[in-house]
């Protein structure tokens, strides 16, 4: 059985019994403030947890909100508010008890493992969604002893297989919804449009290739989000084998969905049901298929005249002077009137020469010259400003 | 010991290349952070190879200054395959301190070298005092805090979690979440995280709510300038003043360090620090090519003025750059030999920026090339011997910045 999560529908709570048919297990529940993009009220979350109980479904609160120093009292008094509302009834059982908390600031994690507070609720959950790419820092976080850990959609698959197998805490990854790809402190739309921005904003820039960037703002800050969704749910089964207690989230809050939209959405989820034609959002994979980001930028530089970490590596021509000199900058190694040095241009031209002789800028000659040192050689034909020197 | 009774706060510049540390420490930085050839977050700077970095550390050690390095990327598994080699080389050459985001990095460097110095870099962002305490269990020795955060946030941290704080004092400031921002990963292949950052967040936008369109930079932010808050630097405990910039050219990095030595010294000296002495250090601060300044988050939270609404790229120096000096001059000899970065020509107004006290301002009597023959107008790449009309020696020293027009 695959482990799916969403959010519960606060506005459509008769879809719950869709979601509940189609497999889906654990819902998140996303409180105003606390959580970064929520929109629930408290006495709604106190429902939500509610209706879940009864059906005996697993709960997740959200705070995912960063806290600022100044904010902390505010933030950590709110979670006080929502807890005492949940855990009003006291008779029963502690809602709390039945209840896990999403966390996003480590200092908030850190705070709450170690607390009276914390101890309140079934277990505390890590958000490492933005970096943690690595086994070593997954592998300590591990260690905090987290009730799961919320992945990095920039994992590719190879990638995402390789930390899964190195860690044991439940983890879980976006599998459907929408990428985010900014969050700022700063409200960024309602200065724009002059009025208090409830509603999604569109943007697009004559700069980025890329058009229909989704936009948020609320009382945590400005949120974007990349125009394509991210749909993995064709790849389920290949991700489902990779470890049986790796949760798949079905975030549909931002995918501009109707109602008949998302039960039509929900139902894909059920292994018979392939019928997605009502989905035309632009959709991809991100970058699950590969992730080469750290390769283009390098590609970009001019490998002609890169450094690299070269033992070699003499310096710069800083000045051609045609037919006289080249005048360089020696920022590695010395060399000699005998030594043989390897010219590459920008252009990628070699020429290796032996300087005939070595001066200063002043004309006086020299025998040697060392790191640090501006000096001239004879005039090499193809040497411009900025190619670089190699000892041979 | 300084009238105000209080440890001076370091002030740390950042250096983009070896001849940039060399110019943040003659202009009175007391320590430079800059980046290896690999794990750093600007990969289009040029960065130091192993050797560059040893020299680096050297020049400074001699001159009792500190060299912090960052490896503030987030790192994929992969990455780690010779990061042994580099640590142990950096602990080595005694490099003071390495910066580090990700807590991965962290448990490795601390496996691999217990005895290094860890910083953790702002791109973490540590934001409160429980986030400063959980580092402090994973052996970092100082915070670079969140750009989100102000001075009293940062005493506040100081007091509750007894961790060594730094904070950012001028430059330019992401808008998002420093190591939130994944525009570039997702719109132009290049992980912003690993050094490939596109600034997207400075393109100017069609806003449209559906209602109205609307056209904007509106996630470009301003620069921070922090000139009027040293004081509270000293007062708030904050041990380090960090200047943005490791991308940023030799002017930048000459004004910024000089300006902020001086409010340092004078406040540290005098324990106050003068309206028009403030006013000429500001001055010296916007007199390059920069965005508009605001005060960060340091006073108050960044509010909607803090969008700088035209395009970042666009704009020209006033007093540009003419060339920076190759070879300073002497009682004999009183022409300086100057790597020309710009065009100019006998008769123009030059000026140095010195690096303490006033600048060396004067015409151009004379220009030269190296063979003595006289240069009407000079071409930028090239080295040129200068003569001033100012007949009083002044000493005129490598790496002093010149620059067009009167100081």
């Amino acid at each position: 059985m695959k482990n799916f999560v969403t959010y519960y529908p606060t506005e459509n709570p008769h879809l719950l019994s869709s979601f509940i048919e189609a497999g889906f297990k654990t819902y998140l529940l996303s409180p105003k403030i606390l959580s970064r993009l929520g929109e629930s009220s408290f006495e709604e979350v106190l429902l939500a947890c509610q209706d879940l109980r009864k059906r005996n479904q697993m709960i997740v609160i959200e705070f995912d909100a960063f806290v600022r120093e100044g904010d902390w009292d505010v933030y950590l008094n709110l979670l006080d508010d929502l807890i005492q509302l949940l855990n009003k009834n006291k008779e029963e059982d502690l809602l709390t008890r039945d209840c896990f908390l999403r966390v996003h600031d480590l200092g908030v994690f850190s705070y709450l493992k170690g607390s009276k507070k914390g101890d309140l609720f079934k277990g505390i959950e890590l958000v490492l969604d933005h970096g943690n790419h690595n086994s070593v820092g997954l592998g300590k976080y591990e260690e905090l002893s987290p009730s799961k850990i919320v992945l990095s959609s920039q994992l590719s698959s190879h990638k995402l297989e390789n930390v899964l197998s190195q860690i044991e805490v439940e983890s879980e990854i976006l599998l459907w919804g929408k990428i985010l790809l900014f969050y700022t402190p700063r409200n960024l739309l309602s200065y724009q449009f002059q009025k208090k921005m409830d509603k999604t904003v569109e943007a697009k820039s004559e700069e980025s290739p890329h058009k229909g960037f989704l936009l948020r703002e609320n009382e945590n800050g400005t949120f974007m989000f990349y125009p394509k969704d991210l749909f993995l749910l064709p790849l389920l089964d290949q991700l489902s084998q990779m470890k049986e207690n790796l949760s798949f989230r079905f975030d549909y809050r931002f995918l501009n969905f109707s109602e008949d939209d998302l039960r039509a959405a929900v139902s894909l989820f059920k292994e018979e049901e392939t019928d997605d034609s009502f989905y035309k959002n632009e959709h991809s994979f991100g970058l699950f298929r590969a992730n080469k980001t750290d390769v283009l930028f390098k590609k970009l530089k001019n490998k002609k005249t890169l450094r690299n970490q070269r033992e070699d590596f003499v310096g710069e021509v800083i000045e051609a002077h045609q037919g006289k000199h080249l005048a360089i900058r020696l920022m590695n190694q010395s060399f000699t009137k005998k030594d043989q040095l390897l010219f590459i241009s920008p252009q990628g031209k070699e020429v290796t020469i032996n300087p005939r002789w070595i001066k200063k800028a002043s004309l006086e000659e020299k025998e040697e010259a060392h790191t640090g040192d501006l000096v001239l050689i004879p005039f090499v034909k193809g040497m411009t400003v900025k190619s670089v020197i190699f000892k041979v | 010991m300084s009238k105000t009774n209080i440890k001076k706060p370091e002030l740390l510049a950042p250096a983009g290349d070896l001849e940039r540390l060399k110019i943040a420490f003659l202009y009175g930085a007391d320590a430079v952070y800059l980046g290896g050839q690999s794990y750093g977050l600007r990969s289009a700077a040029k960065n130091f190879t192993s050797f560059e970095l040893e020299m680096g550390l050297l020049y400074a050690h001699e001159r009792g200054k500190k060299v912090y390095v960052t490896i503030n990327s987030f790192f994929h598994d992969e990455d780690f395959e010779h990061f042994d080699d580099y640590i142990l080389f950096l602990h080595q050459i005694k490099v003071d301190a390495v910066i580090v985001s990700d807590l991965g990095v962290l448990v490795k460097i601390h496996e691999i070298c217990p005895e290094m110095e860890i910083h953790l870099s702002t791109q973490a962002s540590c934001l409160n005092h429980q986030s400063a305490l959980f580092w402090k269990k994973m052996n970092v020795t100082r915070i670079v805090l969140g750009r989100e955060l102000g001075l009293a946030e940062g005493l506040s941290i100081a007091e509750k979690s007894g961790v060594e704080l730094e904070m950012f004092c001028h430059g330019s400031m992401c808008m998002a979440y420093s190591g939130h921002c994944t525009i570039s990963n997702y719109t132009a292949g290049r992980d912003s995280n690993r050094g490939g950052c596109a600034h997207s967040c400075r393109f100017e936008y069609t806003l449209n709510d559906g209602q109205e369109e609307k056209k904007s930079f509106f996630m470009n932010s301003k620069d921070m300038l922090g000139a009027a808050y040293v004081e509270d630097f000293f007062k708030y405990g904050i041990a380090s003043m960090k200047i943005e910039g490791r991308m940023k050219g030799p002017l930048y990095v000459a004004s910024v360090t000089k300006a902020y030595r001086e409010l340092i010294d004078e406040y540290a000296e005098k324990g106050e620090i003068k309206a028009d002495f403030l006013e000429e250090r500001i001055h010296l601060l916007t007199g390059f090519v920069h965005r508009d300044y605001f005060d960060g988050n340091l006073s108050q939270r960044a509010k909607s003025d803090s969008v700088y609404e035209k395009n970042s790229s666009s704009e020209q120096e006033s007093n540009p750059v003419l060339g920076l000096v190759a070879e300073g001059n002497n009682e004999n000899d009183k022409r300086f030999l100057l790597e020309v970065k710009g065009k100019f020509s006998v008769g123009d107004d030059i000026y140095l920026v010195n690096s303490k006290g006033r600048d060396i301002s004067s015409s151009i009597e004379k220009i030269e090339d190296c063979y003595g023959n006289t240069i009407e107008i000079t071409k930028p790449s090239t080295l040129v011997y200068i003569s001033l009309s100012e007949k009083k020696t002044n000493l005129v020293m490598p790496l002093m910045v010149a620059r067009r027009g009167a100081s």
